[in-house]
Order: C-alpha cells, then structure tokens, then sequence
C-alpha cells in the first residue's frame, strides 16, 4: 500500500482524480460538486465557477489523559489532538483545491466519524467544493497565497459577495475540558435549594471562552475583519459525560469596497409552505 | 402479463361495506349542525393555507374525516380468485403451492442445476389482497366525500392519510386506514354529483387553479406480489438444496421481476383509476412495502396515491416564475 | 376562475376547455408524476410535458468469496464486490431507461435511487429506482439533444437520468444547462486489522494513523474518480449535487462500501445564463419545501 505522499499529503488516487478534471486544450475541466442546483447557480452568479469536490481524512488516534477527579481543567493534549486531526484535514482538502489551481473552497463541511474497529480512533473529514472566479482583476485567494476557505452555502457566499465582502478562511477553536466533580459538601448543601452551581457554570463558561478566543486569535492573525456564521457545538464523543469538547468554528470575512450597500430587498410574505 | 383489473366501483363491493349513507351517527350530527344556520367551520388548514384558498374564491365547510378499519380474509378460500393449482411436494419434503391463481401475473422460475429436479421458484400477484387493500382506500376516500356532501361543500383539500395495522386478535390481518382533510365551499354553485378530494395543500391547491388545473380525485393504485423463493433462495442452511446457492452470484432475476412488476401494476393501476378524474395525477407517493413472510418468501406491496387534476383552462404563455433569494435563515 | 374550475368538474374528463396535450399523442389514459405541483408546473414551464413514473429495479448477489481472499492486515479494494454493486445499479437504471424509451420520452428527472444492503443471510441488496419520465415540446426551452423532431423514437441510450427534482431541472434549463446522467462511482474496501504491536505504541498516544487514513481517502477518491470518469464519456460539463454514502453494515465492519453519485449536467446554451436574483426577506419562519415526499406531512 502506498502512503501519504509526504510533501503533498495526499493520496496518488487523489492527484490522479484532480489532474483528470483540469482543463485541456481550451476546453473548461469537468467539475463535481455537492452544492445543490440552486447553490450552484448562485456561485455562478457571483461570479465563480465550480472546478471541483475537495476532500480531506484525517484518521486520528486520540489518547488518554490523566485528569482530577474534582478539578475543573482544560484537557490540553486532547485539545491540541481535536485541533491537530481537524486542522490536517482541511489542509489535505486545501492542498486539493491547491492542485486543481483554485481561489478558494465554499460549502465547507467538517465531521467526525467514529468506526467500529478502533475505539479511540476518528476520522476527520472535510469536504467542500473549489471554486475560481472568472474575472481575474480581484485577488480571491488570502495573503499566504492559498485558496480561502468557508463554511457558507452557495446562497450566504452570493449574499456576502453581493453585500461586498470576501470569505477569507474557516477559522476553529476547540477547547476539551473536564468538568470536575463536585465534593459531597457539595451536593448535599445545594440538593434542596433553588441555586446556581458555580463550579458547573464556571467550567462551561471557560471552556467556551477559550475555544472562543481561539478562533478570534486565528481570525485575527489573517487579517479579518470579523466572524460571520459562528457555530458553537458540544460533543463528548467517547470520553463520558465529564468531558467535553467546545468547538467553536466560522467563516473570517474580509472587506472588498469600503461601503456594504446592497440592492434594497422586496419585503414579501410567502403563502408557501 | 395480464392486463390489470379496474379497481372496484362501489356497485361490486364485497360485504357489507360502505354503500352511501352508512357514516356513524355522530358524524351526522355533527356535519348537520355545522351545515346548519348558525354553525360553525372547523379546518385543519394554517394561516397560510386559509389565505391561499380563500383568494381562489373558496371557504371552509368543516372538516372531514374518512376511515375504515378493514380485515384481508384468509387468501380466498371459497372466492373467485381461489387458486386453481394443487399442493406439491420438493425435495426434501417441503410443501409448496404450484402456480395457478386465476387471472393475475404470475410466472415459474425451474431450478437451474443440471441434475437435480429442485423446487422451482415463482411470483404470483396476490390478487386478493390487492383487491382488499384498494378497497380499503377507496372506502375511506368515499366516505371523506360523503361527509363532504353533508356539510354542503364542493371538495376536499389537505386530506392526510395514515395507515396501519392493527394488533387485533384476529385470524387475518387488519388494518386501519384514516383520511382527514378540510372540506371547501364555493358560496353560490351548485352542488358537484361528487366533490373532489386532494391530499393537495391549501397553497398547492391555489397553484393549480391559477395555472388552469383543479383537483379531481384522490386515487390509488396497488400492486402485491408473492414471490417463493425455489433453490436459488436461502442461505445453505434451510434447505438441502440452496447449498448450492453459497457461490452464486449474479442477479437474482425472480425478485428484480417480483419489485419490477409491483411498481408497474401501481402505476397502471393509478393511471386508470385516475383516467375517470383527470389527465395527470400530481404528488404521488410512492412509498413501497417488502415483507419478508418467511426465510424463503417475500410479499412486495406497492400502494401509491396521488391527487388527479383536470385541465380546465390553457394557459398560453405562462408566467415564468422569479428567482428570489431569502435573505432568511434556512439551514443548509 | 373558481367557477370555471368547478363547471370543469361537472363535465366528463378529457373534453375540459383548452387543448388536451395528452389526447393529441395519442394517450387517453391520465399520466401520473410523482411532481409536486411547483414541480409540474415549473416543469411544464420549461417546454418539457411528463409521461408517467417508470421504475427499476435489480436485487443483486455479491459473489460470496468476493469477501475473502484478503489478508486481516491488508488495505485492499474488493474489486469483485465493486463491480457487482456498479452492475446491479447498471441494470436497474437499465430498466428504467427502457420504461422511459417506451414512452418515447427524452429523460427522467427527480430519480430516486435506493440501495439497500444485506437482505436476508444472502447478504443480496436492491437497486430500487423510480423517476418521472419527461418529453421535450414544442415549446422547450432547451432540448437534450438536436435529435429531429420527426417522431422517430429516440435510442435507448439517449434517454437521460436525473435525480435532480423538477424545480432544479427548470432552474438548469433557465440557465442553460440539460441533465446528460445521472452518475456513480462505487469503491468497496478492506480497511486493514492493525496489528496488536501497532496498537499497543499508539494505545495512549495522539497520532495519525497513517495506513487507516490511506486507506479510507484512497478509497473515497478512487469512487469519486469512477464517476468523473462515467461523465468524462457523457462530454459532460460537471456534475451536481455529489452525494457520498457510505455504508458498513453488509460485509462486517471492517468492509466499507463508498459511493459517490451525482446528476452530470452539460451547457447546451452558448453560454451559462444569469438568472439575475431578486433579493428577498421572507416575513415569515418557514422554509419553501417542494420535496413531494413531504406533501402531506404539512
């Protein structure tokens, strides 16, 4: 079996698959999409056209780490793996849109796959669609010369461009924190009463902040002008009810004219359902 | 293949079954009060929907209901579909039907090894209880009509429909069919001999009618078919002959003919149903049943109901419809 | 229009005012569609009339030692049960081709293709596709195909599949676009036992597992690659609305079953063109379904 190619990352099926989808003798490549037909059309209308379906894997085995069985603390080996299998996927997918010669990747979609035959190991899958724009006259890609990247649909990526500005890369957080226990004192002093749990509120509160940060920091060092579609999810995959990953994860903006005015839209009520 | 048979018309029904005028007395009472001066409509329709059939010229009458909790007799003993073959023996001593089921599809499938005289395998539409369940249907569609009668109205819209079987102790299955929908007046036209029935939105029902098209009948179209399996079924544990079958590979032509047939009787079925209400029918569902009866036999059950419209006006140059954007939050 | 509507009603089916289009191509019976009325009248809109739902099925064996013969610790493709999975689909998309050629229709939309794993011990699976056949008219906007209009049946093989639902195949049309197929690409794989000296260094470490990751991307890619390939030879332009299933329930959990299907479109306007949006603020919280399936759940 072949492995990763190094310097690449990728698969030899992979680069073969893309090379096979280029343009030849002036005749535009074939492109595959899992944009819908409607998101489709809205990239065309913003002015991109499809080159291709991105894809990136990561399997990762995450490990175990010794925690206090009371303490509120963040998991960091787990944090860093959560990032770390996360962050190699999008750069596999990014690498592929990097091949097929792209501006950037809409429609992105990252998720965790957990399989039967490894109880610690996930897949980290993302997947999206590589577009370019056909006038060559504004700079799509970000400053590191790489295709940008966003989790929007077809629909919010032509809404965005129409309102004058451009995605400029997923940007994530992640923070898995253990959330400890609380001493018997604890549990019996408040059992009876109406009360909040600081302990509780104080670990859920910086665990979100941090993932929080995390992204903002990684929004910031690209040179964005804000964070739009911020989703914040919580999962405790494996590890049990007292440990749990915040994921925070969104699309860094940056502008392209200095004003954001659109089309006045009509105000309709559909009769639709 | 045979061609397929009519569904039944209320004049041949069997039993006791709905014949007009047999609704529950409850449900008498309560369409004449609301027909009555001073009554009252009720409607399952939202907001939305209200408005779209309002704007077509239409009001609520009440709503309506159609059920029937229906029993399949024991495949047809002493009737007319009763089969017409003998019981025989395989190897092994295994007891199988030969096919012989009068009038309906039906088709052998002989064993295949060279040497061995195995169970041959066969398809046969179950013309019974294809009978029953299109009778079911059409005994709630009927009633749904007739309660819409009552109240004076001239169709029925956004009837939903639910089906299932019943655990009741009983000897043969029974299932329940419900139908509920609102019932729709035009003030000042005079009564339809039948009024239509849809499973048409409000809105979808509006649609129809500004581009030229009104809703005629619900209809339904059903398809079962028993396949027993012959040697090439089985996993090489139930029966001596299907040892051979651990190797081969390949498609599995009886059940492909089996699924395939189904869906085309559906099909023929609904359409000549629906030729007496219209020349489309929109909106069919076409949702499809396999049973697994035993290790080696398979009943597939296609039942698919549609809405048949009838074109009344012809729309030249229709209206191309706008591409909008929402700026709303619809999740991808 | 109400009144008018209703006096349709009171009259025998088939002489309703206007032009019966069905009567004149020579069918008397109704036609049924599985279109919602958006569909059918965004459908009618583009110039193209429906014909009837067709069906396809294949119910499929794999070949029984198309599971063994590979090593516990190899990453292999089990090119056997590929081929058998692409041959089944081949067939029920077959026979649906040839309902809709029988029609004389020029292609299916909204195809719904189920695949369904392990029936029974015998481990079979069932193709099942069902669509509604279309027929350009007159009045089509875009056509498949510069095929003469001279009432010559088309050939089989040019009978399109979509499963594009009828709104999207009117939304293509406006912007120049015909549905060539529908498209697939299947990749069966053996993703390798690790050995116990591998698990036990990894055990409580985070790394990558490199061979497992090969193994799973190699095989997504070598579906996703079968059917860019399958619309290569349609002179497709691209293909739309790419779904990867996966499925690892049929042969065992380390057999897993990758793929990748799609509607390959080609541009047969000279260029793409714009459907220039309206931007709109719905005043209200739902969303527009046109999924028939959801007609009745309301």
């Amino acid at each position: 079996m072949t492995a990763i190619d190094s310097t690449q990352g990728l698969p030899p099926d992979a680069l073969r698959r893309l090379q096979e989808s280029e343009d030849s003798a002036g005749r535009r490549g074939l492109f595959t999409s899992d944009l819908s037909v409607n998101e489709f059309l809205l990239v065309k209308e913003a002015g991109f056209h499809p080159r291709g379906l991105v894809f990136g894997s990561s399997i990762y085995h995450i490990g175990f780490q010794r925690r206090g069985l009371r303490k509120n603390q963040e998991l960091g080996a787990l944090t860093q793996a959560m990032y770390t299998a996360r962050e190699l996927a999008m750069a596999r997918m990014e690498t592929e849109a990097d091949v097929l010669g792209s501006d950037g990747v809409v429609g992105v979609r990252l998720s965790v796959n957990f399989y039967d035959w490894g109880k610690h190991s996930a897949e980290f899958i993302a997947i999206g669609t590589a577009v370019s724009a056909d006038e060559t006259d504004t700079e799509w890609k970000t400053s590191a010369g790489k295709p940008f990247t966003s989790d929007l649909s077809g629909q919010d990526f032509w809404t965005l461009v129409q309102a004058g500005y451009a995605p400029l890369g997923l940007v994530m957080g992640t923070c898995v924190y253990h959330v400890g226990y609380r001493g018997v004192g604890a549990v019996m002093s408040t059992s009876m009463r109406n009360a909040e749990l600081p302990h509780f509120t104080q670990a859920l509160y910086e665990a979100r902040e941090l993932a929080m940060s995390r992204m903002q920091e990684e929004a910031r060092s690209l040179g964005a002008e804000g964070i739009v579609g911020v989703q914040l999810v919580e999962k405790s995959h494996f590890w049990g009810s007292h440990v749990i990953e915040f994921l925070a994860i969104g699309t860094a903006v940056r502008p392209l004219r200095p004003d954001h005015v659109i089309a006045q839209p009509q105000m309709i009520v559909t009769l639709d359902t | 293949m045979s061609g397929p048979p009519p569904p039944p018309s209320s004049s041949e029904r069997s039993g006791e079954t709905a014949s007009a005028g047999d609704l529950p007395e409850a449900a008498r009472s309560r369409l004449t009060e609301a027909a009555g001066p001073g009554g009252t409509w009720t409607s399952d329709l939202s907001v939305s929907e209200l408005s779209a059939v309002e704007r077509c010229g239409f009001t609520p009458a009440g709503m309506v209901v159609g059920m029937t909790v229906y029993q399949f007799g024991l495949q047809g003993y002493g009737s007319q579909y009763q089969m017409s073959g003998g019981i025989g023996s395989g190897m092994g001593g295994q007891l199988y039907m030969t096919p012989g089921w009068a009038g309906g599809y039906q088709q052998t499938y002989v064993c295949q090894h060279a040497t061995y005289g195995h169970m041959p395998g066969y398809n046969f539409e179950d013309l019974w209880y294809e009978r029953g369940l299109t009778e079911a249907y059409t005994i709630a569609i009927d009633r749904l009509r007739e309660e819409a009668d009552l109240l004076g109205a001239h169709g029925v819209v956004g009837v939903r429909y639910q089906s299932q079987r019943l655990p009741l102790a009983s000897s043969a299955p029974v299932i329940e069919i419900r139908m509920v929908g609102t019932a729709i007046r035009r003030e000042g036209s005079p009564l339809l001999s039948e009024p239509f029935t849809s499973h048409l939105s409000g809105q979808q029902f509006a649609k129809l009618i500004d581009t030229g098209w009104v809703p005629g009948a619900m209809v339904v179209g059903v398809g079962a078919i028993r396949s027993y399996g012959g040697c090439v079924v089985g996993d090489g544990t139930s029966s001596g002959a299907s040892a051979f079958n651990q190797y081969a590979s390949g498609e599995f032509r009886q059940r492909s003919d089996a699924i395939q047939h189904c869906r085309r009787f559906a099909v023929d079925r609904l359409e000549t149903h629906a030729t007496g209400y219209g020349e489309r029918v929109v909106g069919v569902d076409v949702a499809a049943q396999f049973h697994s009866t035993m290790e080696d036999t398979m009943l597939v059950e296609n039942v698919m109901l549609g809405t048949a419209v009838r074109r009344f006006r012809h729309i030249e140059e229709p209206q191309p419809a706008r591409v909008t954007v929402g700026l709303a939050d619809v999740s991808r | 229009m109400a009144d008018q509507a209703l006096d349709a009603l009171r009259r025998p089916p088939g002489r309703a005012g206007g032009r019966d289009k069905a009567s004149t191509s020579g069918h008397h019976r109704a036609i049924s569609t599985d279109f919602s009325v958006d569909e059918a009248i965004l459908v009618e809109g583009t110039g193209y009339e429906p014909l009837g739902l067709v069906t396809g099925a294949a119910i499929y064996r794999p070949p029984f030692w198309g599971r063994y013969g590979v090593a516990m610790r190899e990453n292999r493709e089990l090119a056997d049960l590929s081929n058998s999975l692409h041959a089944a689909r081949t067939i029920a998309m077959g026979r649906l081709r040839s309902e809709a050629a029988a029609l004389h229709a020029d292609g299916v939309v909204g195809v719904r293709l189920e695949f369904e794993g392990a029936e029974g011990k015998g481990r079979d699976y069932r193709f099942n596709a069902i669509g509604t056949a279309i027929r350009a008219t007159r009045h089509a906007t875009v056509r498949a195909n510069d095929r003469p209009t001279d009432g010559m049946p088309p050939q089989q093989g040019e009978v399109f599949t979509s499963d594009l639902s009828g709104r999207d195949f009117a939304l293509l049309a406006r912007a120049g676009y015909v549905p060539a197929d529908m498209v697939m690409g299947v990749c069966v794989y053996h993703v390798a036992r690790r050995q116990f000296g591998d698990w036990l260094k990894t055990q409580n470490a985070n790394v990558e597992l490199e061979l497992i990751t090969t193994a799973l991307y190699d095989s997504r890619e070598l579906a996703m690659e079968r059917m860019q390939l399958e619309s290569h030879s349609l002179g497709a332009d691209g293909i739309v609305g790419v779904q990867i299933k996966e499925e690892t329930h049929v042969w065992g959990s380390h057999v897993i079953e990758f793929l990748a299907i799609g509607t390959a479109v080609r541009l047969v306007a000279d260029e793409h063109q714009s459907l220039a949006p309206e931007m709109v603020v719905p005043l209200d919280d739902l969303t527009v379904d046109t999924d028939p399936r959801k007609l009745h759940g309301r």
